[in-house]
């Protein structure tokens, strides 16, 4: 089982690879993207402009690239939004170009009006299919299936019983599965959110709300949770659910995190790699559970994978 | 460092150009890395085009070379590091306003929370965030008194539809007399409602609202013997739910007077409903439908783009090759151009997201939304007794399992309707929670 991590700055790579990571991810917007676009249509799922939460502009995709021919560790880049406008479906056509000419093969895909159309060009690219496409069986993933088509990213609202229930019914072989292990989780789901994510408003799962009862004044205040992303995996955390993962035919995990301190994310990446080996070590759930005890301070108890 | 969504860099050549994100940045210059193969091409190229994207406007600054030295200051094993000096007092200006503006924002983040943030970016009302409901009994009520019924919807003539949402009300739709419908939609004193000519049976975003089969059998011969259209609202399942919704299904339709038509909301669902009934007539389903919705978008002032993704030929053969036939849309103040293909209109909710972890029992149970368990079964149905109430002033609501923005002109201004229904628009769908 290979490590995913989300990057966020082109200098964090040799780091994350370093720490564990066989594989990064990244935001990578053009500039031809923002001088057309702004900040209105969202090229992928970081849509804040103050923020370093993508790579910067070309020079820093070839210099990644080069790093990538050193450390070996893919890049996969994310092209995640939810929906594009008719008239930006060329133009991220030629981005792609780009960057199949700057050596990048690998993207996460997640509008399914994109995916069509990069089949129909004929882009030779691999897909990774985002969660956030909303394929959430296994009859949904048969739309979406290409010759194209090199891993399924689960939407981190399945459980690990439905995760495998979609891979057992998979006939296409060779396919990678990916599911979430750490980090920003969201109790509503990413590919039913319509809501705004910018600079200047909180994300709509964050605006303060009450539990109302039919009764009138019949109300309790919920806090809205604040976690620190400073203590691992208290925004979202699937540690105890990996060995089950491993069972399932998980075949890669996502540590999620462009735009995340780069000491967090090297601690992230280095416990979940000594996870995964504790999980190809152990012979059952109980013992992977036993080895992993030392590795945290303490449960976040925000689970991924709750039982 | 500064993000290349604010600044960047275009070296020009005759045949090429480089875009670069800046390192460090002042109003005298900035530094920048370049593989090392741009080197020639940078130091010679014949005009710097410099991008600068401040929140409300971009701006584009062209600097010959005369104005700007480049030096290379370091080189490294994957990249060089080069410095460009300008005196250029246009660039220092614009960086100056730039750098003010970032710090500015990063001063206010640092030291406020985020509602006061949003207050002095936008105008957002933070000290309304304290105001809620009483209930939702109360809300509604509220939202419906404002309704003006004379507003244009009178005379006009459209065909309407209604939504059967949950158990219950299908439930109540049977036991009434023929030619009634249940509460909320009873209470509803509206000219659209004498419009009334489908029914909507089951839930669009949660698979536990599902009517039973002897529940939709009953429904479907009471909506026929009323000579009502009946469609069946399918929701987004994981795989546990799609082998119970098909298995639901066909026990169901072969004991239905005609195959009903189907609203979708799963590509999975998509994909057996056009393959097991292919005659069958299907709406692709507002959840499917991706747009941003979201009823703070009035404080962003943002450009509506008019167009979705379904306006796109590629999106139309994705969804022709899955036998749909129809689109639906929501009505809300950002909504996009009328659809290319005939099309639901659902209002006066529109849905903002939905969670299929059931927030509501997470929230009695553990005291907080994000405390779910692999257990999805649903037998407690809290959402028959409880909501998430919003403040007042944003006018959205959580319901079952998902946030919902209430816009209030629909049911007030047929004319405002009527603009995003267009010539494709053939049914208004009202959707009303109890």
């Amino acid at each position: 089982m290979k490590i995913t991590a989300g990057l966020g700055h082109i200098d964090d790579y040799p780091a994350y690879v370093q720490s564990g990571a066989d594989e990064v991810f990244c935001g990578y917007v053009p500039d031809s993207w923002y001088e057309h676009f702004g900040m209105n249509s969202p090229f992928n799922r970081r849509e804040v402009r103050y923020a370093h939460v993508q790579i910067g502009a070309r020079n820093e995709l070839k210099i990644l690239h080069s790093m990538t021919e050193d450390y070996g560790a893919p890049v996969v880049l994310a092209i995640n939004s939810l929906f594009y406008l008719p008239s930006q479906y060329p133009m991220i056509a030629d981005i792609i170009c780009d960057c199949i000419h700057d050596g990048f093969t690998d993207y996460i895909i997640a509008d399914p009006g994109l995916l069509y159309y990069v089949q129909n060009a004929g882009l030779k690219i691999h897909i990774h299919l985002s969660g956030e496409t909303c394929t959430m069986n296994p009859q949904a993933l048969t739309v979406f299936d290409s010759p194209m088509l090199k891993r399924v990213i689960f939407h981190r609202h399945l459980t690990v019983p439905e995760m495998a229930d979609c891979i057992r019914s998979s006939t296409h072989e060779d396919l990678e599965y990916e599911a979430f292990i750490l980090n920003e989780r969201c109790h509503f789901h990413g590919a039913m959110c319509a809501t705004v994510h910018c600079d200047e408003l909180a994300p709509m799962c964050q605006v303060p709300y009450l539990l109302g009862r039919t009764a009138p004044h019949n109300t309790i205040s919920l806090p809205v949770p604040d976690h620190d992303p400073s203590v691992f995996g208290d925004t979202g955390c699937g540690l105890c659910a990996l060995y089950d993962l491993m069972s399932s035919g998980i075949t890669h995990l996502k540590i999620v995190g462009r735009g995340n301190y780069s000491e967090f994310m090297q601690r992230d990446i280095r416990i979940i790699h000594r996870a995964v080996a504790a999980a190809s070590a152990a012979v059952s759930k109980s013992e992977y559970l036993e080895a992993i005890e030392p590795y945290v301070d303490h449960c976040s108890h925000n689970c991924y994978y709750p039982k | 460092m500064i993000s290349s969504a604010c600044f960047c860099a275009v070296f020009e050549t005759a045949h090429a150009h480089y875009d670069c994100s800046p390192e460090d940045i002042s109003i005298l210059g900035f530094t920048f890395r370049i593989p090392p193969d741009w080197r020639s091409d940078i130091l010679n190229s014949r005009q710097l085009r410099l991008h600068i994207y401040y929140p409300d406007r971009p701006r584009t600054l062209l600097l010959p070379p005369s104005l700007y030295t480049l030096t290379v200051e370091t080189e490294e094993r994957y990249d060089l590091l080069m410095r460009m000096e300008t005196a250029s007092p246009d660039y220092a200006h614009a960086v100056r306003s730039l750098m003010e503006e970032i710090s500015s924002y990063t001063k206010m983040k640092s030291e406020l929370d985020m509602s006061e943030v949003s207050k002095i970016r936008t105008g957002y009302p933070a000290e309304q965030e304290q105001n809620f409901p009483a209930s939702f009994t109360d809300q509604f009520f509220a939202w419906m008194s404002s309704v003006h019924p004379d507003s244009g919807w009178a005379d006009q003539d459209y065909s309407a539809a209604l939504c059967l949402t949950d158990p219950c009300m299908v439930e109540s739709y049977v036991t009434l007399p023929e030619h009634a419908f249940p509460a909320p939609y009873r209470k509803l004193a509206h000219p659209i409602m004498n419009h009334i000519h489908t029914l909507y049976f089951g839930s669009m975003t949660c698979p536990f609202l599902f009517p039973d089969k002897d529940l939709l059998l009953t429904a479907f011969k009471k909506a026929t013997r009323e000579n009502l259209h009946a469609v069946l609202s399918l929701p987004p399942v994981m795989s546990s739910d799609f082998e119970r919704i098909r298995h639901l299904l066909e026990q169901l339709i072969p004991h239905l007077p005609a195959l009903p038509e189907f609203s979708v909301n799963d590509w999975g669902l998509l994909r057996y409903v056009h393959t097991r009934y292919p005659s069958a007539v299907i709406e692709l389903g507002p959840l499917l439908n991706r747009e941003t919705r979201d009823v703070r978008m009035t404080y962003l002032h943002r450009n509506n783009p008019g167009d979705s993704s379904l306006h796109a030929p590629i999106w139309q053969k994705l969804i022709s090759d899955l036998g749909v036939t129809r689109l639906s849309a929501q009505c809300h103040e950002q909504a996009q151009r009328p659809l290319p293909l005939p099309f639901s209109l659902y209002l006066p909710f529109f849905q903002m997201n939905t969670s299929l972890q059931c927030t509501l029992r997470s929230a009695l149970e553990c005291g907080t939304r994000g405390g779910q368990t692999e257990d999805r079964t649903c037998s407690s149905m809290p959402c028959s007794s409880s909501v998430f109430l919003y403040p007042d002033f944003l006018h959205m609501v959580g319901l079952q399992n998902s946030l919902y923005g209430y816009d209030r002109k629909a049911l007030s201004d047929f004319s405002y309707v009527r603009t995003m229904m267009g010539d494709t628009c053939d049914r208004i769908v009202l959707q009303l929670f109890q």
